[in-house]
């Protein structure tokens, strides 16, 4: 949004002031992201200014702090009014010699002051261009810069520009602030720092300084450690040394150079800034320079080690001769990953990145397309898409640092996009949504807890995805279909059994600090059953069913020559044993078979005959089947054979006959809960109408019909 | 052309189309199928070209009709296989001019493969799965097996009864149920009429 168009629309004539970005109330977190960018079009090459938004902490402190390399008037100091009243704020300067004496300003409510920042003169700036005697000419000499409002905390916004002059070329640098409160650790870590020739940047050498305000009320002592990566992709080797061990006076500051270090030519380069003081009591800046006049000093950010951040997302570009560059700086003495995303509104480029010990990758877009590089699943960057986001996410903070250098060498361009992101907990899903188990059966399920890229801490929301994160699991499920596990309370897995037959939800939930994320799955729980055929011996006790009355010629189980009815029968009970009610099954049966033999005319003559036999609906009446309600047992009884006659008057003379039976039982819970055992009779007759009692038999499973 | 001249051509006509209403009162190949039905070694493949035709030609039933009841009513052991396809045919045809002939043999009977399913279809008696098969026209001769049969022939009019399912055969069935003295087939007739 440009804001010299949105002045117009308002016939502004204001050139200078503040900018406030709120979000509508009903958006959750930090759902609007906003920076602003400043260019400088006086010469011939551009200058740059990125400046983040503040973000007033209510539980910050009253103060501001910042160091830099540029001094007296050269730096311009922006300070704007976030209170309701009148609000007096004290500028402290300090140097490596003296110490300035405190000027307090006085900031009515929402005004915007912009002054020099430490100078003996405080007659004012007359513009932000004008040439002065204390002007920046080249030479660097550090100072810091403390801010004190009398009014809360969170209260009041700063920001400062450094002005450089070199060869009457005019450019601008930025100079954030940082609340002392907000400062976690000890340590700034910078990351794809230009050290000595870089080709990235023109090939030019870089001579990196660091520039220590101290202002804590005892000395610091500051230790530099210098991290480099060289070799080509697959080859690569990390190295860490210390560069630097000295002390800074208690409020005073000092330069480091590091004009004399060789590093990485494609920037894989990285430094430590640690001091014994507390938290936020000393600030650093890290800056490059070259010998040429018309090269931009380029002005690094430094992150805190113990940054509670793990993610990363930049804009990238490489259109009109740009060129994006992400660097990672693994900052820890083990092998980390980092998860890469590339987006654009039309595709996705993912790929899991490993990082050796201090080592610093440097992924350049443009040759990531050119090479037609594969991400994880086989993409490769479209080539007419030029510009996105990249959002990378390291498996927790304090591992990785990442930052994004978008240059254009045509124009001595170098921007640096070092917003720092968090991996938040954005959705959950399990697997499988929906399951059948039986009553004692067992199924797992797996959550997964999604991971996105957001802006704050607390945001349940965000872009991309990203992996390798934890979080507290657990697991419940309404009815009482099935049971979890107690294996499931804190893991991403849990298994279900079945208890009774029904429908359960299984919901997986994962929790972070700061939100809770929940996926359902279903669990049918079939109903169960065994079928089981008696074939010799008693009845069941408890089976009431009667053989009288049928052809069958015994109560008892087994193989039987009934001469009263005329029929060769095989006595069976089946027996269904079912996890419910025996009322809320079917009973079904078929069998298929065979029979051959002869029979006898009355004139004495043989006939052979060959039948195949297939009986799709067998299924007993309920003459034979006892299933009562409240009960978990079925029987049915049965007694297959063959008649004395093939027909009428068509008596058997020898006979076999195999009948391959199932019985099965079907849930009218569940229908497709069908149970069935596969048994089988052969009924052998011998020659003269004699039941073979040695050749029949009943059993489990089938008999060849190959006779 | 005159008129006269072409009355011969419409008479010819009207020639050829009358032999077939004459030849459609009896099929022409039903007497030699039904002949060929009462010869052993023919007697199978005939009773499935008489089952086809049947199905489809009512003249063939009604020739059936009148010839059937004659060769159920012989003995069976006469000629088994002749016996046992004129009881499938007037079954399954449903040739209800066979029933008192059927009725003749509905007794127990013991022929053919056998499941408790197979005896309550009636599939190990072909007399009383025919009448069965007939259906209401049954009926009032199944009610008279009921009334005057022996226990396995009241077993078996139960069966068939219980396969017509009409409300007809159901209302035989309670009728007859006080009048059972035999305690199986009274419990096995109640077992039915509360389905």
């Amino acid at each position: 949004m440009p804001l010299r168009d949105v002045l117009r629309e308002v016939n502004s004539a204001e050139t200078t002031g503040s900018i406030v970005v709120e979000q509508s109330p009903e958006l959750k977190g930090m759902a609007v992201l906003a920076q602003l960018s400043i260019t400088y079009h006086r010469y011939p090459q551009a200058s740059y200014i990125d400046e983040e938004f503040a973000m007033p902490d209510p539980s910050g402190s009253q103060t501001l702090r910042t160091v830099t390399g540029h001094w007296g008037r050269a730096s311009v100091l922006s300070i704007t009014s976030l209170s309701e009243s009148t609000q007096e704020i004290r500028i402290d300067c300090l140097t490596n010699s003296e110490r300035f004496p405190s000027r307090t300003i006085e900031l009515g409510p929402g005004a915007t002051l912009i002054t020099p920042a430490c100078t003996r003169d405080w007659n004012g700036l007359e513009s932000l261009e004008k040439n002065t005697e204390e002007e920046s000419t080249g030479g660097v000499d550090a100072v810091g810069i403390e801010l004190v409002s009398s009014a809360a905390p969170g209260r009041f916004a700063a920001f400062g520009f450094s002005r450089h002059r070199r060869a009457e070329t005019l450019t601008f640098g930025a100079i954030p602030f940082n609340d002392p409160k907000m400062v976690i650790s000890t340590t700034t870590v910078y990351t794809g720092v230009p050290v000595g020739v870089t080709k990235l940047l023109g090939s030019v050498e870089y001579k990196p300084y660091i520039t220590i305000a101290n202002f804590a009320q005892r000395p610091a002592r500051i230790i530099v450690s210098f991290s480099r990566t060289s070799g080509e992709a697959g080859a690569e080797t990390a190295s860490s040394v210390e560069v630097g061990h000295f002390t800074v006076p208690a409020k005073r500051t000092t330069i480091l150079s590091l004009a004399d270090l060789r590093g990485d030519a494609e920037m894989r380069n990285a430094f430590f800034v640690s001091s014994d003081a507390g938290p936020g009591e000393v600030a650093t800046t890290l800056a490059a320079n070259t010998a040429n006049e018309n090269d931009h000093e380029v002005e690094l950010l430094g992150k805190d080690a113990k940054d509670p951040t793990n993610a990363g997302a930049h804009p990238w570009s490489i259109s009109n001769g740009n060129a994006s560059t992400l660097f990672l700086f693994n900052q820890t003495a083990q092998e980390e990953h980092a998860d890469v995303t590339i987006a654009s509104d039309r595709w996705v480029w993912q790929k899991t990145l490993t990082l050796a010990p201090f080592e610093t990758k440097a992924i350049d877009i443009r040759r990531l397309k050119e090479d037609g590089t594969r991400d994880g699943r086989g993409r490769t960057l479209q080539t007419d898409v030029v510009e996105g986001q990249i959002d990378w996410v390291a498996s927790s903070s304090e591992r990785i640092k990442g930052r994004l250098l978008l240059r254009n060498n045509a124009n001595g361009m170098a921007r640096s996009f070092s917003c720092a992101a968090f991996v938040v907990l954005c959705g959950a899903s399990v697997s499988p949504t929906s399951a059948t188990l039986q009553i004692g059966g067992s199924t797992s399920f797996v959550g997964n807890a999604i991971s996105c890229v957001g802006y704050s801490e607390f945001a349940c929301s965000g872009s991309g995805s990203a992996g390798g994160m934890s979080y507290q699991y657990s697991w419940s499920t309404s009815g009482s279909s099935v049971s979890l596990s107690t294996g499931c309370s804190g893991s991403a897995s849990c298994t279900a059994s079945g208890v009774s037959p029904g429908i359960s939800s299984i919901t997986f939930q994962a929790q972070s600090p700061s939100c809770v994320q929940t996926a359902n799955a279903s669990a049918a729980v079939n109903p169960a059953a065994t079928v089981t055929v008696h074939f010799t011996g008693s009845k069941t006790t408890g089976d009431n069913l009667k053989f009288a009355g049928t052809p069958a010629c015994s109560e008892n189980l087994g193989l039987f020559n009934c001469t009263s009815s005329g029929f060769w029968v095989w006595n069976v009970e089946i027996e269904s044993d079912v996890t419910d009610d025996a009322s809320k099954w079917t009973v079904k049966q078929s069998f298929t078979g065979r029979k051959k033999g002869f029979w006898k005319d009355s004139t004495g003559v043989l006939h052979s005959f060959d039948q195949t036999l297939n009986v799709s609906n067998d299924n007993p009446s309920s003459s034979f089947v006892q299933q009562p309600t409240g009960k978990k047992v079925i029987f049915w009884i049965d007694a297959p054979g063959h008649g004395y006659n093939l027909a009428t008057a068509q008596p058997i003379d020898s006979l076999t006959q195999v009948q391959n039976f199932t019985s099965t039982v079907c849930s009218t819970v569940t229908p497709s809960a069908c149970y069935s055992q596969n048994w089988y009779l052969k009924l052998v007759i011998k020659p003269g109408k004699i039941l073979d009692t040695a050749n029949s038999k009943a059993a489990f499973g089938s008999a060849s019909t190959n006779f | 052309m005159s008129a006269f001249q072409r009355a011969p051509a419409m008479l010819t006509c009207l020639i050829g189309l009358a032999f077939p209403v004459l030849f459609a009162q009896e099929p022409p190949k039903v007497p030699v199928l039904f002949r060929e039905l009462e010869t052993a070694k023919t007697t199978d493949r005939a009773t499935e070209q008489l089952l086809k035709m049947g199905k489809s030609d009512a003249k063939v039933t009604q020739y059936l009709a009148i010839h059937l009841p004659l060769v159920i009513e012989r003995n069976p052991q006469d000629s088994p296989e002749v016996w046992n396809n004129a009881v499938r045919l007037a079954g399954e045809l449903r040739i209800k001019e066979a029933v008192p002939a059927l009725a003749k043999w509905i007794r127990s009977s013991n022929a053919g493969t056998i499941t408790f399913a197979q005896l309550e279809r009636l599939e190990t008696n072909a007399p009383g799965k025919a009448l069965a098969q007939i259906g209401d026209p049954a009926v009032p001769t199944l009610i008279e097996v009921l009334r005057r049969g022996n226990l396995d022939e009241r077993h078996v009019a139960a069966r068939a009864l219980n396969l017509v399912g009409s409300p007809r055969a159901r209302k035989a069935l309670r009728d007859h149920l006080k009048r059972e003295s035999d305690l199986n087939l009274r419990d096995y007739i109640e077992r039915i009429l509360s389905r």
